[in-house]
């Protein structure tokens, strides 16, 4: 696979070269020498999506163990890199290794934070080879949503204070993204809502009001449905503050919610995730380079303006073939159409007498999607410039060789050619092991213990998994939140 | 040359990626001031601790006590809630404001509830096993007079890649039997922090 795109990109560039023997010796394998080592530093990108079909069988088999070995024996032992050390993190939460989870994550938020600051070489380099050598920091969504599987694993090792840090950390962090962001995720009504859950812990009832308003607020840009429990939590801490003031106004939208809460009885959460986020592929795209085009820039910005200004004209650009100067390979990242990300489409909770529905609360595989979205027109605009300075070094390289002979620029030419073609690749990386969607069931039960069970169903009602959830001691006034993934 | 150059470039910049420097540690003193993060850390919790208590202890509740009661006051530090959006070590908190209590010499600091369990199931155990001139009586437990609670908040300004966070730690001394108020105090810690948009 890996040499199927670079054969193919070879193709377009070489349309103007032409091939003969002779020259200086040492040109050939000097260019030679570069193609390999630039082979050598890219890999192939097949070995890491083998890897993780791997997982993704494992996990679908329903052993996560085996699954996190598997992942830990396919990357570098004390690995920096954010996407792998987030793909440890979950894949350790789901096997119950909770102190190696939050090892895991912790370590991706702190290299993330500290990737803010970019490396100028880096990026640099990202100029001249691929997307692949920036320092990848995580998507903003990513970011969001590390902070809920720490709360989780935190919650896993029995220490709910420590859990409900991690609920603040999501609200300042989207407090900042609201603001901040360019992209059309700024803020989560999901995440805000279990911000909520975990003041509520901690009996920060202001706290978690604010964060429930704020997920009633947001629920309608998510394109889903508003999950019933919202209104029903929101009201209880209304009630807990004692925001009479607002009362009126909540129970107008929210009708008659007053009469589902009971104040001796608990709050259970059950968070039921499904499914496997859809993985980032890489396309390759031609974009015709006219002869009318410009060639020279005044500085970077200019050409990277000139690039988005390609981007937004299209590769499948109407063009007259005299016209045609040549193409610029970009390969760029894509998810693909058509990816069920779960099979699930009915998830509900059971005991004694027990039997709630789960509502589909985050739809993550769109999250996903329209957060590549956003960013595709500047790493487009990246991808083209590269094109163009891979282009125009060939070009240059062709011409300084053929002041001394025509074989020799035609080698040199060649040669920067094969490198820049060795060295495009579109950036994959990303969080793959994150759920589809996550559908949450918060309901009150009396005080007492209970036995519950989790069940996913597909759409023709045929139980998928049965998951069984550890016995619960519900007390009045109190919440517990419980966790189970169905990878199906 | 042109090409010479960007082909140099490139083979540097993949150095410079791929050859990433070793470890290196080096001891330095506990008391030295050390800010990587930003975040909360042993200087700002001993800092605050040592503060707080200093002024605890120069207020007019203590030479009130040892007046009426003749004896100097048992103390014992119980929770310090972390309302913050850090991993705050409230323990090493709690022990620097210990510290500083017990090396005051004018407070007597009673062991918490955790530490008491420990030291309740060895005099258990001294029941059973230790001399009977050695061995430690139940019901002599020093008793508290006052318990201080706490909070640390934190408060964040951020814009960009420049933050300001500001801590305010709350401390309350009250009477263990009238439940009165005798000590409030408060400290406050702001931090700026910046950060570069680019490295080499």
């Amino acid at each position: 696979m890996c040499c199927t795109w670079f054969r193919r990109s070879l193709e377009t560039p070489l349309r103007e070269t032409h091939l003969k023997t002779g020259g200086t010796p040492a040109a050939p394998a000097l260019t030679l020498l570069l193609v390999v080592f630039a082979l050598l530093v890219f890999g192939c990108a097949g070995k890491r999506t083998l890897l993780m079909e791997q997982v993704r069988t494992e996990l679908r088999n329903t052993s996560a163990q085996q699954a996190l070995a598997a992942y830990e024996k396919g990357v570098k032992k004390n690995t920096q890199r954010v996407d792998e050390l987030l793909n440890l993190g979950l894949l350790a939460l789901e096997a119950g290794e909770y102190d190696k989870a939050l090892g895991s994550l912790k370590e991706a938020d702190r290299i993330a934070e500290e990737r803010l600051t970019k490396s100028l070489s880096r990026e640099a380099a990202s100029l001249t080879t691929s997307d692949r050598v920036r320092a990848y920091q995580g998507t903003v969504y990513d970011k969001a949503i590390l902070h809920y599987y720490q709360a989780l694993a935190y919650l896993g090792k029995g220490e709910p204070d420590a859990a409900v840090v991690e609920g603040r950390r999501i609200a300042s962090y989207l407090e900042v993204n609201a603001r901040e962001s360019k992209h059309s995720y700024k803020d989560d009504p999901f995440l805000q809502w279990f911000s909520g859950a975990m003041y509520e812990t901690y009996g920060q009832h202001n706290d978690a009001w604010i964060s429930y308003k704020r997920a009633l607020e947001l629920y309608p840009f998510y394109g889903i449905e508003e999950p019933g429990y919202l209104c029903r939590a929101t009201y209880a801490a209304l009630k807990e503050v004692g925001a009479s003031e607002q009362e009126a106004a909540l129970l107008e939208r929210c009708g008659d919610v007053d009469k589902d809460v009971n104040p001796d009885w608990g709050r259970v959460v059950v968070l039921c995730e499904t499914g496997i986020a859809p993985q980032i592929l890489e396309n390759n795209l031609m974009f015709p380079i006219m002869k009318y085009d410009r060639r020279d820039f005044k500085d970077d910005d200019e050409r990277s303006r000139y690039s988005e200004e390609l981007w937004y004209r299209g590769h499948d650009y109407e063009y007259e073939e005299s016209e045609l100067d040549y193409f610029v390979r970009v390969a760029l990242p894509y998810y693909p159409e058509g990816y069920a990300g779960t099979e699930t489409r009915r998830v509900s909770v059971r005991g004694e007498g027990i039997d709630k529905l789960a509502e589909l609360a985050a739809p993550l595989g769109s999250i996903l999607r329209q957060d590549l979205n956003d960013r595709m027109p500047a790493i487009a605009a990246r991808a083209i410039t590269r094109g163009i300075i891979k282009y125009a070094a060939s070009k240059a390289a062709e011409d300084a060789g053929k002041k001394d002979s025509e074989a020799l620029g035609t080698i040199l030419g060649l040669g920067v050619n094969l490198l820049g073609a060795a060295t495009e690749a579109a950036d994959t990386r990303s969080w793959e092991t994150l759920p589809d969607q996550i559908f949450v069931a918060d309901f009150q039960l009396p005080p007492g213990e209970h036995e519950l069970r989790v069940i996913y169903e597909d759409a023709g009602g045929m139980t998928l998994t049965r998951y069984d959830l550890p016995k619960v001691t519900v007390r009045a006034g109190e919440l517990k939140v419980m966790r189970a993934r169905c990878w199906k | 040359m042109r090409t010479l150059l960007i082909l140099a470039l490139a083979l540097a910049s993949f150095a410079l990626i791929s050859c990433s420097g070793g470890k290196k540690v080096s001891r330095i003193d506990v008391e030295e001031t050390v800010d990587l993060s930003g975040n909360w850390n042993d200087t700002d919790s001993r800092l605050v601790a040592d503060e707080m208590i200093g002024d605890a202890l120069s207020k007019p509740w203590l030479t009130n006590f040892v007046r009426d009661a003749g004896k100097d006051p048992a103390v014992i530090v119980g929770a310090m809630r972390n309302l913050s959006d850090e991993h705050i070590a409230t323990g090493t908190f709690v022990g620097d404001i210990e510290r500083a209590f017990v090396n005051s010499g004018t407070v007597r600091v009673v062991a918490s509830k955790d530490e008491r369990e420990g030291v309740r199931e060895e005099r258990e155990d001294q029941q059973a096993n230790a001399s009977l001139e050695t061995m430690k009586e139940f019901g002599m437990e020093l008793g508290a007079d006052y318990m201080l609670l706490g909070e640390i908040n934190k408060i964040v300004d951020q814009e960009g890649k420049e933050k300001v966070a500001y801590y305010q730690v709350d401390l309350t001394l009250s009477h263990v039997q009238t439940n009165e108020k005798v000590w409030i105090g408060q400290k406050k810690i702001k931090k700026y922090i910046a950060r570069k948009n680019y490295k080499p």
